[in-house]
Protein backbone atom coordinates (compact mmCIF):
# COMPACT_ATOMS: atom_id res chain seq x y z
CA UNK A 1 0.00 0.00 0.00
CA UNK A 2 2.94 2.64 0.93
CA UNK A 3 6.33 2.30 0.30
CA UNK A 4 8.71 4.58 2.04
CA UNK A 5 12.30 4.85 -0.09
CA UNK A 6 14.95 6.89 1.76
CA UNK A 7 12.65 9.08 2.99
CA UNK A 8 13.48 12.48 4.99
CA UNK A 9 11.42 15.44 5.84
CA UNK A 10 11.25 18.31 8.70
CA UNK A 11 11.38 21.91 9.18
CA UNK A 12 15.41 23.40 9.55
CA UNK A 13 14.24 24.17 13.01
CA UNK A 14 12.06 21.16 14.54
CA UNK A 15 11.75 17.49 14.53
CA UNK A 16 13.11 16.05 10.86
CA UNK A 17 12.88 12.57 10.03
CA UNK A 18 15.92 10.77 8.58
CA UNK A 19 16.10 8.13 5.54
CA UNK A 20 13.36 6.02 5.90
CA UNK A 21 12.83 3.21 4.15
CA UNK A 22 9.66 0.01 4.61
CA UNK A 23 6.68 -1.44 2.74
CA UNK A 24 3.62 -1.24 4.49
CA UNK A 25 1.04 -3.57 3.79
CA UNK A 26 -3.07 -2.52 2.83
CA UNK A 27 -5.40 -3.99 5.32
CA UNK A 28 -3.42 -3.93 8.31
CA UNK A 29 -2.70 -1.36 11.62
CA UNK A 30 0.27 0.04 12.30
CA UNK A 31 1.42 1.29 15.21
CA UNK A 32 3.78 4.08 15.35
CA UNK A 33 5.17 4.00 18.83
CA UNK A 34 8.54 5.68 19.91
CA UNK A 35 9.34 7.50 22.59
CA UNK A 36 8.24 11.48 23.12
CA UNK A 37 10.35 13.69 20.29
CA UNK A 38 10.97 10.89 18.02
CA UNK A 39 9.04 12.36 15.25
CA UNK A 40 5.88 10.81 14.93
CA UNK A 41 3.51 13.59 14.52
CA UNK A 42 6.06 14.58 11.93
CA UNK A 43 6.25 11.50 10.07
CA UNK A 44 2.48 11.25 10.03
CA UNK A 45 1.94 15.08 8.87
CA UNK A 46 5.00 14.34 6.51
CA UNK A 47 2.83 11.81 4.48
CA UNK A 48 0.41 14.40 3.53
CA UNK A 49 3.06 16.93 2.65
CA UNK A 50 2.15 18.87 5.83
CA UNK A 51 5.65 18.84 6.26
CA UNK A 52 8.39 19.76 3.89
CA UNK A 53 10.18 17.00 2.28
CA UNK A 54 13.97 16.68 1.91
CA UNK A 55 14.63 14.15 -0.09
CA UNK A 56 13.58 10.19 -1.19
CA UNK A 57 10.10 9.72 -1.00
CA UNK A 58 7.06 7.51 -0.67
CA UNK A 59 5.03 5.88 -3.36
CA UNK A 60 1.09 5.36 -2.83
CA UNK A 61 -0.14 2.94 -5.32
CA UNK A 62 2.74 3.43 -7.84
CA UNK A 63 2.67 7.01 -7.53
CA UNK A 64 5.19 9.46 -5.73
CA UNK A 65 3.37 11.10 -3.55
CA UNK A 66 5.31 14.08 -4.62
CA UNK A 67 4.01 14.67 -7.87
CA UNK A 68 0.23 14.46 -7.21
CA UNK A 69 -1.91 17.34 -6.64
CA UNK A 70 -3.49 18.13 -3.52
CA UNK A 71 -7.08 17.00 -4.34
CA UNK A 72 -5.08 13.38 -5.35
CA UNK A 73 -3.59 12.73 -2.54
CA UNK A 74 -6.63 13.69 -0.25
CA UNK A 75 -8.55 11.10 -2.32
CA UNK A 76 -5.98 8.68 -1.05
CA UNK A 77 -5.03 9.44 2.77
CA UNK A 78 -6.57 10.99 5.54
CA UNK A 79 -5.34 12.46 8.35
CA UNK A 80 -6.56 13.46 11.71
CA UNK A 81 -4.99 15.33 14.27
CA UNK A 82 -4.50 14.25 17.98
CA UNK A 83 -6.47 17.73 18.81
CA UNK A 84 -8.29 20.34 17.05
CA UNK A 85 -9.45 23.71 18.26
CA UNK A 86 -11.86 25.32 15.88
CA UNK A 87 -11.89 28.88 15.41
CA UNK A 88 -15.80 29.22 14.69
CA UNK A 89 -18.68 27.07 15.23
CA UNK A 90 -19.12 24.59 12.53
CA UNK A 91 -22.11 21.46 12.89
CA UNK A 92 -21.11 18.92 13.07
CA UNK A 93 -23.22 18.00 9.95
CA UNK A 94 -20.89 20.47 8.51
CA UNK A 95 -17.43 19.49 9.69
CA UNK A 96 -18.45 15.67 9.05
CA UNK A 97 -19.50 16.74 4.83
CA UNK A 98 -16.31 18.62 4.22
CA UNK A 99 -14.89 15.16 3.81
CA UNK A 100 -17.11 14.96 0.39
CA UNK A 101 -15.01 18.58 -0.63
CA UNK A 102 -11.74 15.81 -1.08
CA UNK A 103 -13.69 14.15 -3.44
CA UNK A 104 -16.80 16.37 -4.94
CA UNK A 105 -15.73 20.23 -5.32
CA UNK A 106 -18.62 20.92 -6.54
CA UNK A 107 -20.67 23.99 -5.09
CA UNK A 108 -23.11 22.17 -3.75
CA UNK A 109 -22.76 18.84 -2.25
CA UNK A 110 -24.67 15.58 -4.36
CA UNK A 111 -27.15 12.99 -3.48
CA UNK A 112 -24.41 10.78 -2.72
CA UNK A 113 -22.43 13.48 -0.51
CA UNK A 114 -25.10 13.83 1.83
CA UNK A 115 -26.01 9.87 2.04
CA UNK A 116 -22.26 9.45 2.79
CA UNK A 117 -22.55 12.24 5.58
CA UNK A 118 -25.66 10.72 6.92
CA UNK A 119 -23.58 7.05 7.58
CA UNK A 120 -20.70 8.78 8.52
CA UNK A 121 -22.01 10.46 11.15
CA UNK A 122 -24.96 7.41 12.35
CA UNK A 123 -21.86 4.94 12.25
CA UNK A 124 -19.90 7.04 14.68
CA UNK A 125 -22.68 7.27 16.94
CA UNK A 126 -22.90 11.25 16.42
CA UNK A 127 -26.65 11.93 15.51
CA UNK A 128 -27.81 13.54 18.79
CA UNK A 129 -24.94 16.14 18.35
CA UNK A 130 -25.04 16.36 14.48
CA UNK A 131 -26.32 20.06 14.82
CA UNK A 132 -24.09 21.03 17.58
CA UNK A 133 -21.01 23.03 16.90
CA UNK A 134 -17.87 20.85 16.76
CA UNK A 135 -16.25 23.13 18.91
CA UNK A 136 -17.94 22.79 22.43
CA UNK A 137 -17.81 18.89 21.89
CA UNK A 138 -15.86 16.77 24.40
CA UNK A 139 -12.53 15.63 23.05
CA UNK A 140 -14.10 11.99 22.61
CA UNK A 141 -16.39 13.44 20.40
CA UNK A 142 -14.07 15.93 18.69
CA UNK A 143 -12.00 12.24 17.63
CA UNK A 144 -15.43 10.73 16.53
CA UNK A 145 -16.25 13.71 14.51
CA UNK A 146 -12.73 13.60 12.96
CA UNK A 147 -13.04 9.95 11.82
CA UNK A 148 -16.38 10.14 10.65
CA UNK A 149 -15.73 13.08 8.43
CA UNK A 150 -12.71 10.51 7.02
CA UNK A 151 -15.32 7.97 6.98
CA UNK A 152 -16.80 10.44 4.56
CA UNK A 153 -14.03 10.84 2.66
CA UNK A 154 -13.70 7.09 2.04
CA UNK A 155 -9.93 6.85 1.64
CA UNK A 156 -7.69 3.64 1.99
CA UNK A 157 -5.20 4.93 4.05
CA UNK A 158 -5.93 6.48 7.55
CA UNK A 159 -3.25 8.18 9.54
CA UNK A 160 -4.49 8.74 13.33
CA UNK A 161 -2.08 10.84 15.78
CA UNK A 162 -3.06 9.81 18.73
CA UNK A 163 -6.58 9.67 18.71
CA UNK A 164 -6.72 8.01 22.08
CA UNK A 165 -4.41 10.79 24.17
CA UNK A 166 -7.25 12.60 25.73
CA UNK A 167 -9.97 9.57 25.73
CA UNK A 168 -10.51 7.44 29.04
CA UNK A 169 -10.82 3.91 28.74
CA UNK A 170 -14.28 3.50 28.06
CA UNK A 171 -13.89 5.71 24.88
CA UNK A 172 -11.14 4.45 24.16
CA UNK A 173 -12.08 0.79 23.77
CA UNK A 174 -15.17 2.26 21.37
CA UNK A 175 -12.50 4.44 19.45
CA UNK A 176 -10.53 1.15 18.55
CA UNK A 177 -13.63 -0.91 18.13
CA UNK A 178 -14.87 1.18 15.21
CA UNK A 179 -11.18 1.83 14.31
CA UNK A 180 -10.96 -2.10 13.89
CA UNK A 181 -14.04 -2.37 12.19
CA UNK A 182 -13.12 0.11 9.49
CA UNK A 183 -10.43 -2.38 9.01
CA UNK A 184 -12.18 -5.70 8.71
CA UNK A 185 -14.98 -4.51 6.88
CA UNK A 186 -13.53 -1.50 4.58
CA UNK A 187 -10.08 -3.07 4.34
CA UNK A 188 -8.61 0.30 5.57
CA UNK A 189 -5.45 0.63 6.07
CA UNK A 190 -3.99 2.72 9.51
CA UNK A 191 -1.06 3.95 10.39
CA UNK A 192 -1.83 5.30 14.20
CA UNK A 193 0.45 7.01 17.08
CA UNK A 194 0.29 5.62 20.26
CA UNK A 195 1.20 6.42 23.56
CA UNK A 196 -0.62 4.25 25.23
CA UNK A 197 1.36 0.67 24.64
CA UNK A 198 -1.46 -1.31 25.95
CA UNK A 199 -3.87 0.30 23.38
CA UNK A 200 -1.31 -0.95 20.96
CA UNK A 201 -0.56 -4.27 21.80
CA UNK A 202 -4.43 -4.82 21.82
CA UNK A 203 -4.96 -2.83 18.70
CA UNK A 204 -2.31 -2.72 16.09
CA UNK A 205 -1.24 -5.36 13.53
CA UNK A 206 2.25 -4.41 13.51
CA UNK A 207 4.74 -1.73 14.71
CA UNK A 208 6.71 0.62 13.41
CA UNK A 209 9.54 1.63 15.56
CA UNK A 210 10.44 5.12 16.12
CA UNK A 211 13.66 6.38 17.49
CA UNK A 212 15.32 9.68 16.86
CA UNK A 213 13.76 10.56 13.59
CA UNK A 214 14.59 7.04 12.43
CA UNK A 215 12.32 3.61 11.98
CA UNK A 216 14.61 1.34 14.10
CA UNK A 217 12.30 -1.45 13.07
CA UNK A 218 8.77 -2.79 11.68
CA UNK A 219 8.00 -5.61 13.38
CA UNK A 220 5.09 -8.36 13.70
CA UNK A 221 2.89 -7.84 17.00
CA UNK A 222 4.22 -11.30 17.99
CA UNK A 223 7.82 -10.17 17.93
CA UNK A 224 7.44 -7.03 20.22
CA UNK A 225 8.90 -8.56 23.62
CA UNK A 226 10.31 -6.57 26.51
CA UNK A 227 13.43 -6.14 24.86
CA UNK A 228 12.56 -4.42 21.74
CA UNK A 229 10.42 -2.21 23.74
CA UNK A 230 12.98 -1.09 26.50
CA UNK A 231 15.35 -0.28 24.26
CA UNK A 232 13.16 2.07 21.87
CA UNK A 233 12.17 3.48 25.14
CA UNK A 234 15.34 3.47 27.09
CA UNK A 235 13.71 2.34 30.14
CA UNK A 236 12.99 -0.99 31.38
CA UNK A 237 9.63 -2.21 30.88
CA UNK A 238 7.87 -5.62 31.43
CA UNK A 239 5.21 -7.76 29.44
CA UNK A 240 2.80 -9.43 31.13
CA UNK A 241 0.80 -12.38 29.63
CA UNK A 242 -2.95 -13.05 30.21
CA UNK A 243 -5.12 -15.96 28.84
CA UNK A 244 -5.98 -15.45 25.58
CA UNK A 245 -2.65 -14.44 24.72
CA UNK A 246 -3.34 -10.79 25.35
CA UNK A 247 -0.68 -8.71 26.75
CA UNK A 248 0.16 -5.99 28.80
CA UNK A 249 2.84 -3.36 29.30
CA UNK A 250 4.32 -2.22 33.01
CA UNK A 251 6.88 0.32 33.89
CA UNK A 252 9.65 -1.29 36.48
CA UNK A 253 9.63 1.67 39.36
CA UNK A 254 12.62 1.35 41.24
CA UNK A 255 10.90 1.01 44.68
CA UNK B 1 -28.00 19.60 5.02
CA UNK B 2 -29.30 23.07 3.89
CA UNK B 3 -28.93 23.42 0.22
CA UNK B 4 -29.75 25.56 -2.60
CA UNK B 5 -33.30 25.89 -1.36
CA UNK B 6 -32.74 27.30 1.84
CA UNK B 7 -29.63 29.37 0.21
CA UNK B 8 -32.43 31.09 -2.03
CA UNK B 9 -34.73 31.75 0.85
CA UNK B 10 -31.72 33.01 3.29
CA UNK B 11 -30.53 35.44 0.01
CA UNK B 12 -34.06 36.68 -0.42
CA UNK B 13 -34.48 37.64 2.67
CA UNK B 14 -30.58 39.19 2.98
CA UNK B 15 -31.48 40.99 -0.21
CA UNK B 16 -35.08 42.57 1.15
CA UNK B 17 -33.62 43.74 4.38
CA UNK B 18 -30.66 45.74 2.71
CA UNK B 19 -33.13 46.89 0.09
CA UNK B 20 -35.23 48.35 2.78
CA UNK B 21 -32.29 50.12 4.64
CA UNK B 22 -31.31 51.49 1.40
CA UNK B 23 -35.14 52.79 0.97
CA UNK B 24 -34.72 54.12 4.40
CA UNK B 25 -31.08 55.94 3.89
CA UNK B 26 -33.10 57.35 1.11
CA UNK B 27 -35.86 58.45 2.55
CA UNK B 28 -34.82 59.29 6.11
CA UNK B 29 -33.72 62.98 6.62
CA UNK B 30 -33.69 65.81 9.35
CA UNK B 31 -36.45 67.06 7.79
CA UNK B 32 -38.42 63.95 8.41
CA UNK B 33 -39.42 60.78 5.96
CA UNK B 34 -40.64 61.44 2.57
CA UNK B 35 -39.15 61.73 -0.94
CA UNK B 36 -36.94 64.19 -1.27
CA UNK B 37 -36.53 66.66 -4.06
CA UNK B 38 -34.32 65.29 -7.17
CA UNK B 39 -31.16 66.67 -6.46
CA UNK B 40 -31.08 65.87 -2.88
CA UNK B 41 -32.54 62.42 -3.85
CA UNK B 42 -29.77 61.87 -6.34
CA UNK B 43 -26.97 62.61 -3.52
CA UNK B 44 -28.77 60.73 -0.92
CA UNK B 45 -29.20 57.64 -3.55
CA UNK B 46 -25.21 57.99 -4.02
CA UNK B 47 -24.34 58.26 -0.57
CA UNK B 48 -26.72 55.25 -0.13
CA UNK B 49 -25.34 53.10 -2.47
CA UNK B 50 -21.40 54.13 -1.80
CA UNK B 51 -22.26 53.10 2.27
CA UNK B 52 -24.09 49.51 0.84
CA UNK B 53 -21.39 48.92 -1.06
CA UNK B 54 -18.63 49.66 1.49
CA UNK B 55 -19.97 48.03 3.88
CA UNK B 56 -20.81 44.54 1.83
CA UNK B 57 -17.11 44.83 0.30
CA UNK B 58 -15.61 45.37 3.97
CA UNK B 59 -17.66 42.49 5.09
CA UNK B 60 -16.96 40.11 2.42
CA UNK B 61 -12.88 41.41 2.90
CA UNK B 62 -13.87 40.05 6.75
CA UNK B 63 -15.30 37.21 6.71
CA UNK B 64 -12.30 36.04 3.86
CA UNK B 65 -9.60 37.29 6.26
CA UNK B 66 -11.28 36.01 9.93
CA UNK B 67 -11.84 32.36 8.04
CA UNK B 68 -8.35 32.25 6.19
CA UNK B 69 -6.31 33.38 9.26
CA UNK B 70 -8.42 31.16 11.51
CA UNK B 71 -8.91 34.43 13.90
CA UNK B 72 -12.02 35.71 14.86
CA UNK B 73 -10.47 39.23 15.57
CA UNK B 74 -9.45 39.76 11.82
CA UNK B 75 -11.05 42.57 9.50
CA UNK B 76 -9.62 45.03 7.41
CA UNK B 77 -9.19 47.65 10.00
CA UNK B 78 -6.99 45.59 12.56
CA UNK B 79 -5.15 43.94 9.83
CA UNK B 80 -3.90 47.12 8.81
CA UNK B 81 -5.06 46.42 5.46
CA UNK B 82 -7.63 49.61 5.00
CA UNK B 83 -4.55 51.72 6.43
CA UNK B 84 -2.33 50.28 3.26
CA UNK B 85 -5.17 51.39 0.89
CA UNK B 86 -5.43 54.79 2.55
CA UNK B 87 -2.07 55.23 2.22
CA UNK B 88 -2.03 54.73 -1.41
CA UNK B 89 -4.36 56.76 -2.12
CA UNK B 90 -2.44 59.82 -0.01
CA UNK B 91 0.55 58.64 -2.70
CA UNK B 92 -1.71 59.35 -5.55
CA UNK B 93 -3.00 62.72 -3.91
CA UNK B 94 0.71 63.53 -3.35
CA UNK B 95 1.36 63.68 -6.52
CA UNK B 96 -1.33 65.85 -7.96
CA UNK B 97 -3.37 63.32 -9.04
CA UNK B 98 -7.17 63.55 -9.05
CA UNK B 99 -9.44 61.29 -7.57
CA UNK B 100 -10.99 59.60 -10.02
CA UNK B 101 -11.23 56.30 -12.38
CA UNK B 102 -10.05 53.10 -11.98
CA UNK B 103 -6.47 54.23 -10.89
CA UNK B 104 -7.52 54.85 -7.44
CA UNK B 105 -9.55 51.73 -6.37
CA UNK B 106 -6.54 49.53 -8.21
CA UNK B 107 -3.53 51.86 -6.27
CA UNK B 108 -5.52 51.10 -2.65
CA UNK B 109 -5.53 47.02 -4.14
CA UNK B 110 -2.26 46.97 -4.39
CA UNK B 111 -0.96 48.82 -1.67
CA UNK B 112 -3.67 46.96 0.81
CA UNK B 113 -2.07 43.64 -0.61
CA UNK B 114 1.41 44.23 0.40
CA UNK B 115 0.22 45.91 3.82
CA UNK B 116 -1.24 42.17 4.82
CA UNK B 117 1.52 40.86 3.71
CA UNK B 118 3.79 42.82 5.69
CA UNK B 119 1.79 42.32 8.48
CA UNK B 120 1.53 38.48 8.43
CA UNK B 121 5.54 38.46 7.77
CA UNK B 122 5.84 40.34 10.78
CA UNK B 123 3.56 38.53 12.75
CA UNK B 124 5.42 35.23 12.43
CA UNK B 125 4.73 31.23 10.84
CA UNK B 126 2.66 30.47 14.01
CA UNK B 127 -0.07 32.77 12.76
CA UNK B 128 -1.16 33.42 16.17
CA UNK B 129 -4.21 35.18 16.85
CA UNK B 130 -2.86 37.96 19.44
CA UNK B 131 0.53 38.53 16.91
CA UNK B 132 -1.42 39.24 13.81
CA UNK B 133 -3.71 41.86 15.86
CA UNK B 134 -0.41 43.46 17.08
CA UNK B 135 1.47 43.85 14.45
CA UNK B 136 -1.48 45.19 12.13
CA UNK B 137 -2.43 47.69 14.85
CA UNK B 138 1.59 48.45 15.03
CA UNK B 139 1.65 48.75 10.99
CA UNK B 140 -1.60 50.63 11.02
CA UNK B 141 0.19 53.89 13.45
CA UNK B 142 2.65 53.48 11.07
CA UNK B 143 0.89 53.98 7.91
CA UNK B 144 -1.18 56.85 9.56
CA UNK B 145 1.56 58.70 10.80
CA UNK B 146 3.23 58.27 6.94
CA UNK B 147 -0.14 59.74 5.69
CA UNK B 148 -0.56 62.62 7.73
CA UNK B 149 3.36 63.55 6.72
CA UNK B 150 2.82 62.92 3.07
CA UNK B 151 -0.41 65.13 2.96
CA UNK B 152 1.11 67.41 4.96
CA UNK B 153 2.53 68.61 1.97
CA UNK B 154 -0.57 69.59 0.38
CA UNK B 155 -2.04 72.08 2.49
CA UNK B 156 -5.40 72.53 0.11
CA UNK B 157 -6.59 68.89 0.16
CA UNK B 158 -5.30 68.54 3.96
CA UNK B 159 -8.61 68.39 5.48
CA UNK B 160 -10.40 66.82 2.74
CA UNK B 161 -8.30 64.24 3.45
CA UNK B 162 -7.88 63.58 7.14
CA UNK B 163 -11.47 63.65 6.99
CA UNK B 164 -11.26 60.90 4.31
CA UNK B 165 -9.17 58.75 6.71
CA UNK B 166 -11.73 58.86 9.51
CA UNK B 167 -14.24 57.64 6.74
CA UNK B 168 -16.40 59.66 4.59
CA UNK B 169 -19.35 58.54 2.29
CA UNK B 170 -19.51 62.03 0.50
CA UNK B 171 -17.88 60.45 -2.40
CA UNK B 172 -19.81 62.01 -5.87
CA UNK B 173 -17.30 61.37 -8.65
CA UNK B 174 -19.41 58.54 -10.80
CA UNK B 175 -16.49 56.75 -12.58
CA UNK B 176 -14.93 56.50 -9.14
CA UNK B 177 -17.73 55.08 -7.42
CA UNK B 178 -18.90 52.94 -10.67
CA UNK B 179 -14.62 51.45 -11.02
CA UNK B 180 -14.62 50.60 -6.93
CA UNK B 181 -18.27 48.95 -7.19
CA UNK B 182 -17.10 46.43 -10.06
CA UNK B 183 -13.97 45.73 -8.42
CA UNK B 184 -14.98 45.34 -4.93
CA UNK B 185 -18.38 43.06 -6.82
CA UNK B 186 -16.20 41.32 -8.79
CA UNK B 187 -14.04 40.24 -5.55
CA UNK B 188 -16.56 39.40 -3.51
CA UNK B 189 -18.47 37.25 -6.11
CA UNK B 190 -14.60 35.02 -6.53
CA UNK B 191 -14.76 35.00 -2.61
CA UNK B 192 -17.97 33.84 -2.66
CA UNK B 193 -17.23 30.98 -5.67
CA UNK B 194 -14.42 30.28 -3.03
CA UNK B 195 -16.43 29.48 -0.56
CA UNK B 196 -15.95 25.47 0.14
CA UNK B 197 -12.29 26.29 -0.11
CA UNK B 198 -12.85 28.93 2.93
CA UNK B 199 -14.45 26.37 4.91
CA UNK B 200 -11.54 23.83 4.48
CA UNK B 201 -9.09 26.63 5.11
CA UNK B 202 -11.09 27.84 8.66
CA UNK B 203 -10.11 24.00 9.57
CA UNK B 204 -6.52 25.34 9.58
CA UNK B 205 -3.20 24.25 8.00
CA UNK B 206 -3.17 20.58 8.36
CA UNK B 207 -7.09 19.36 8.20
CA UNK B 208 -7.35 22.12 4.68
CA UNK B 209 -4.91 19.86 3.68
CA UNK B 210 -6.77 16.52 4.21
CA UNK B 211 -9.35 18.11 2.58
CA UNK B 212 -7.53 18.43 -0.56
CA UNK B 213 -6.70 21.83 -0.20
CA UNK B 214 -3.75 23.24 -1.23
CA UNK B 215 -3.42 25.25 2.01
CA UNK B 216 -0.55 27.84 0.60
CA UNK B 217 -1.88 28.54 -2.56
CA UNK B 218 -5.66 29.04 -1.87
CA UNK B 219 -4.87 30.89 1.67
CA UNK B 220 -2.76 33.25 -0.73
CA UNK B 221 -5.56 33.83 -3.42
CA UNK B 222 -8.33 34.43 -0.91
CA UNK B 223 -6.27 37.08 0.91
CA UNK B 224 -5.15 38.60 -2.52
CA UNK B 225 -8.93 38.99 -3.31
CA UNK B 226 -10.29 39.83 0.26
CA UNK B 227 -7.24 42.80 -0.21
CA UNK B 228 -8.29 44.23 -3.38
CA UNK B 229 -12.48 44.02 -2.09
CA UNK B 230 -10.81 46.21 0.69
CA UNK B 231 -8.72 48.76 -1.40
CA UNK B 232 -11.73 48.96 -3.69
CA UNK B 233 -14.14 49.73 -0.58
CA UNK B 234 -11.59 52.06 0.73
CA UNK B 235 -11.13 54.00 -2.60
CA UNK B 236 -15.11 55.18 -2.19
CA UNK B 237 -15.39 55.56 1.81
CA UNK B 238 -11.99 56.17 3.42
CA UNK B 239 -11.23 54.11 6.83
CA UNK B 240 -14.25 53.07 7.75
CA UNK B 241 -13.14 50.48 10.75
CA UNK B 242 -15.19 47.06 12.60
CA UNK B 243 -17.84 46.59 9.89
CA UNK B 244 -15.39 43.80 8.51
CA UNK B 245 -15.23 42.70 12.46
CA UNK B 246 -19.17 42.94 13.19
CA UNK B 247 -20.63 41.91 10.10
CA UNK B 248 -19.53 38.43 10.02
CA UNK B 249 -20.42 37.58 13.67
CA UNK B 250 -23.54 39.33 13.41
CA UNK B 251 -24.25 36.77 10.40
CA UNK B 252 -22.74 34.04 11.87
CA UNK B 253 -25.69 34.11 14.53
CA UNK B 254 -28.26 33.51 11.62
CA UNK B 255 -26.38 31.00 8.91
CA UNK B 256 -23.28 29.28 10.92
CA UNK B 257 -19.96 29.30 9.87
CA UNK B 258 -20.43 27.63 6.31
CA UNK B 259 -18.99 30.26 3.91
CA UNK B 260 -21.71 29.61 0.84
CA UNK B 261 -24.47 31.39 3.67
CA UNK B 262 -22.36 33.54 5.34
CA UNK B 263 -20.42 35.52 2.94
CA UNK B 264 -23.53 36.58 1.60
CA UNK B 265 -25.58 37.43 4.48
CA UNK B 266 -22.47 39.50 5.86
CA UNK B 267 -22.59 41.32 2.65
CA UNK B 268 -25.81 42.54 3.17
CA UNK B 269 -25.16 43.22 6.89
CA UNK B 270 -22.21 45.07 6.66
CA UNK B 271 -24.14 47.15 3.88
CA UNK B 272 -27.14 47.91 6.59
CA UNK B 273 -24.61 48.07 9.01
CA UNK B 274 -23.04 50.89 7.44
CA UNK B 275 -25.44 52.85 6.02
CA UNK B 276 -27.64 53.34 9.32
CA UNK B 277 -24.23 54.12 10.69
CA UNK B 278 -24.28 56.85 7.94
CA UNK B 279 -27.94 57.37 9.02
CA UNK B 280 -26.34 58.86 12.28
CA UNK B 281 -23.52 59.98 11.44
CA UNK B 282 -25.57 62.99 9.38
CA UNK B 283 -28.47 63.15 11.56
CA UNK B 284 -27.32 62.99 15.30
CA UNK B 285 -25.94 66.17 15.45
CA UNK B 286 -27.45 68.13 12.41
CA UNK B 287 -26.53 70.11 10.87
CA UNK B 288 -22.64 69.09 11.94
CA UNK B 289 -22.36 65.85 9.92
CA UNK B 290 -19.23 63.21 11.99
CA UNK B 291 -17.36 61.56 9.93
CA UNK B 292 -18.80 57.31 9.99
CA UNK B 293 -16.09 55.77 10.84
CA UNK B 294 -15.77 57.74 14.13
CA UNK B 295 -19.41 55.71 14.44
CA UNK B 296 -18.35 52.28 13.47
CA UNK B 297 -15.42 52.52 15.74
CA UNK B 298 -17.76 53.53 18.53
CA UNK B 299 -19.80 50.43 18.08
CA UNK B 300 -17.07 48.63 16.88
CA UNK B 301 -14.54 48.78 19.26
CA UNK B 302 -17.08 47.13 22.57
CA UNK B 303 -17.83 44.64 19.78
CA UNK B 304 -14.01 43.49 19.62
CA UNK B 305 -13.30 43.57 23.37
CA UNK B 306 -16.69 41.43 23.78
CA UNK B 307 -15.38 38.81 20.76
CA UNK B 308 -11.72 38.74 22.16
CA UNK B 309 -12.78 37.89 25.90
CA UNK B 310 -15.20 35.37 24.53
Amino acid sequence: MMIFENFSAGYDRGFVIRGISCRLDAGKIYALIGPNAAGKTTMLRSIIRDVPLRSGGIIIDGNDTAYLTSSELAKKVSYAPSEMHPAFDYSVLEFVAMGRFAVNRAFWETEEDINRTHEAIIAMGLESVRRRSVAQLSSGQKQSCLLAQIMAKDTDIILLDEPAAHLDIAHRTDFFGKVLEMKNNARKSFIITFHDLNDALNAADEFILLKEGEVAAVKKRDEINEETLSSLYGTELSICEFSGGRRAVLPLLGH
Amino acid sequence: MRGKKDFMLILAGAAAAGVFVFFLSVCLGHEGFGIPEDAILRLRMTRALCGAAAGAALAAAGVAYQTVLANPLADPYLLGSSSGAVFGIAALSFFGISRAGVLFPVTAGICSCLTVAAVLKIAGRSFSKKNIILSGVAVNFFLSAAVIFLISFRKKEFFSLIYFMMGDLGETRMSLISASVIIAAAGSLFLFYKSRFLNALAAGKTLSRQLGCDWKKESLIALIAASVVTGAAVSVSGTIGFIGLMAPHIARKFTGSDARFLLPVSASTGAILLMLSDLAAKNLLFPQEIPVGVVTAMLGAPFFLWIYRK
